[in-house]
């Protein structure tokens, strides 16, 4: 066979591949996703996580807080529910962020981008697996808020809606946290650093205690930043209130926010190697 | 000319029992532990960082909950004890998986072929672990300084003050030690300490006077050691009773040092690397 015969050959096989395209791209990034989700299934950490973690955070403010909140006429595990699952997804999307650098770090992402698949499907894998791993803690937390008192006052399609921004919300984080594993690459660093991000959003905001409590000087950052929207919504939809300005401003902030980190995401993601 | 010493001749004048050879092992131990805490300053300043910041963060959200008439300083002077054995409580679990990568990386089995006292590998960990305790109760009330804890008691008090957690969180130390023996990956120490650990400083005096909870957790929250160390700290801080929480606390620091160090002692013995 000549030279000219072989790369002829080769051309027809990358042709039967069909190595481009969006369902390419997708069934590759369930693969991915699917071999993250295996993975995460054997990590302690994890486990606790997921099953653990929330529960006991949701437990212990309740425990702590609900009298005193009670005397602002606050009916606390209606108000706390939904920061508790914002905060789950936060811890979800800590972890996303520590495993991606872990495999930088192995040379797992090497490895995956000299494979003939869609460049979506590393970050597209690690999306799907973890929006895994958020249903199943929304499916855990809730039953048990559920014990606690909590009730979506207004019917199946809020409970719906709040599952829906809940995952919207994990997908933004996961992104966002891409950006640190992406950015930093080393697994230690990672780690020691995803907690920058969580705890200032998630603890400054009105979603444990009402804006009204914070000091002065730093109530116009509870009041706008993003997951203090998020949380109002979520709360808006579980206790039936008015709902349109505070779900017009999660999207808002969401959308924006995918955007920035997405972009930002694939820049990083091209710039490895 | 004298012969050269026989082996045994040279192990007789090297001296290696004794508890003078014992103390001077662990030492060395130790310092060795302290060095390395040293030139990686990012773990201290990571574990020490985010206890200062949940302190600021609660200070922010929670004072007028749980203080309404009062002022954010009221609530410092309240929080920051419960803050620094929080922080510590949690820094106990880096001791545990510092002690495992010695293990893994095969640091401790080098350290187990010299001729050094037996009980220098773990009470080197559990004294090196210290000064790192020690180092952020320091740090932790600085910054609880500036936002308005004072020390009104003298300063033998103050001194005790900075003692007293070291001592009950190095207890905890030994579990953690214990765990690490025990462990099958560094993630499992995490996993198993943090889900006990965060509701025992939740369910304590710390965050909210023992009213402030339902009557059935009152029970638990009066017993949890955790509360009575934070109100030796408060005692020995600004006044009120607190030699009867300083004996309780000293008593449960003896009590768990001596079931945890029994446990992980024999579980270092039995392990075979």
């Amino acid at each position: 066979m000549t030279a000219i015969d072989l790369q002829a050959k080769a051309k027809q096989l990358v042709k039967v591949r069909c190595e481009a395209g969006i369902s390419r791209a997708i069934a590759d990034s369930f693969i991915i996703g699917q071999r993250n989700l295996i993975r995460l299934s054997r990590q302690p950490a994890v486990i606790t996580g997921v099953l653990v973690f929330p529960i006991v955070f949701l437990t212990a403010f309740l425990l702590a807080f609900e009298r005193s909140m009670s005397a602002q006429n606050i009916d606390y595990i209606q108000y706390l529910v939904p920061i508790i699952t914002l905060q789950a997804m936060f811890f979800t999307a800590m972890n996303s962020a520590s495993n991606l650098a872990g495999d930088i770090d192995t040379g797992m992402l090497q490895r995956c981008r000299a494979m003939p698949i869609s460049r979506a499907a590393v970050l597209g894998g690690l999306l799907i697996a973890y929006l895994a791993r958020a249903i199943v803690t929304i499916a855990i937390l809730l039953p048990v808020a559920y014990l606690y008192g909590f009730r979506f006052q207004a019917g199946v399609l809020s409970a719906i809606g709040y599952v829906l921004l809940t995952l919207f919300f994990t997908t933004v984080a996961v992104t966002g946290y891409s950006l640190l594993a992406l950015g930093l690459k080393k697994p230690d660093l990672v780690q020691s650093l995803v907690i920058v991000p969580y705890a200032p959003f998630l603890l400054l905001s009105s979603g444990f205690s009402p804006a009204e409590n914070f000091p002065n000087w730093l109530q116009p950052f509870v009041i706008a930043q993003p997951v203090s929207h998020i949380a109002a919504a979520l709360r808006a939809l579980a206790s039936g209130e008015p709902l349109l300005i505070p779900l017009l401003w999660s999207i808002g902030w969401l959308i924006v926010l995918l955007f920035g980190f997405g972009f930002t995401a694939i820049w990083l993601y091209r710039r490895i190697s | 000319m004298t012969l050269p010493l026989n082996a045994a001749q040279l192990v007789e004048i090297r001296q290696e029992g004794g508890l003078f050879r014992d103390l001077h092992d662990i030492a060395i131990v130790t310092q060795r532990n302290l060095l390395l805490d040293l030139r990686n300053p990012a773990v201290i300043i990571g574990s020490t960082g985010f206890p200062i910041f949940l302190m600021l963060i609660f200070t922010a959200s929670f004072a007028k909950v749980v203080v309404p008439n009062g002022s954010y300083t009221d609530y410092a002077q309240f929080l920051v004890p419960l803050s620094t054995i929080q922080g510590l409580l949690f820094s106990t679990i880096n001791t545990g998986t510092a002690l495992y990568y010695d293990l893994r990386s095969g640091m401790v089995s080098r350290l187990r072929t010299l001729p050094i006292a037996r009980s220098a590998v773990l009470a080197g960990r559990i004294l090196g672990g210290a000064g790192r305790l020690l180092v952020q109760v320091t740090f932790i009330t600085l910054v609880g300084h500036l936002i308005g804890f004072r020390f009104q008691n003298g300063f033998i008090n103050s001194l005790l003050y900075l003692l007293l957690p070291v001592v009950f969180t190095s207890a905890f130390s030994w579990v953690a030690v214990f765990l690490a023996v025990k462990a099958k990956s560094a993630e499992t120490v995490q996993a198993a300490m943090a889900p006990w650990l965060l509701p025992l400083t939740f369910l304590s005096i710390g965050y909210v006077p023992k009213e402030g909870f339902p009557e059935w957790v009152q029970g638990f929250v009066s017993l949890n050691p955790v509360s009575a160390v934070a109100q030796a700290m408060r005692g020995l801080s600004f006044g009120g009773p607190y030699v009867e929480y300083v004996i309780q606390s000293l008593l449960w620091s003896a009590a768990l040092t001596a079931v945890f160090s029994t446990l992980a002692i024999r579980a270092y013995q039995k392990r075979n690397s």
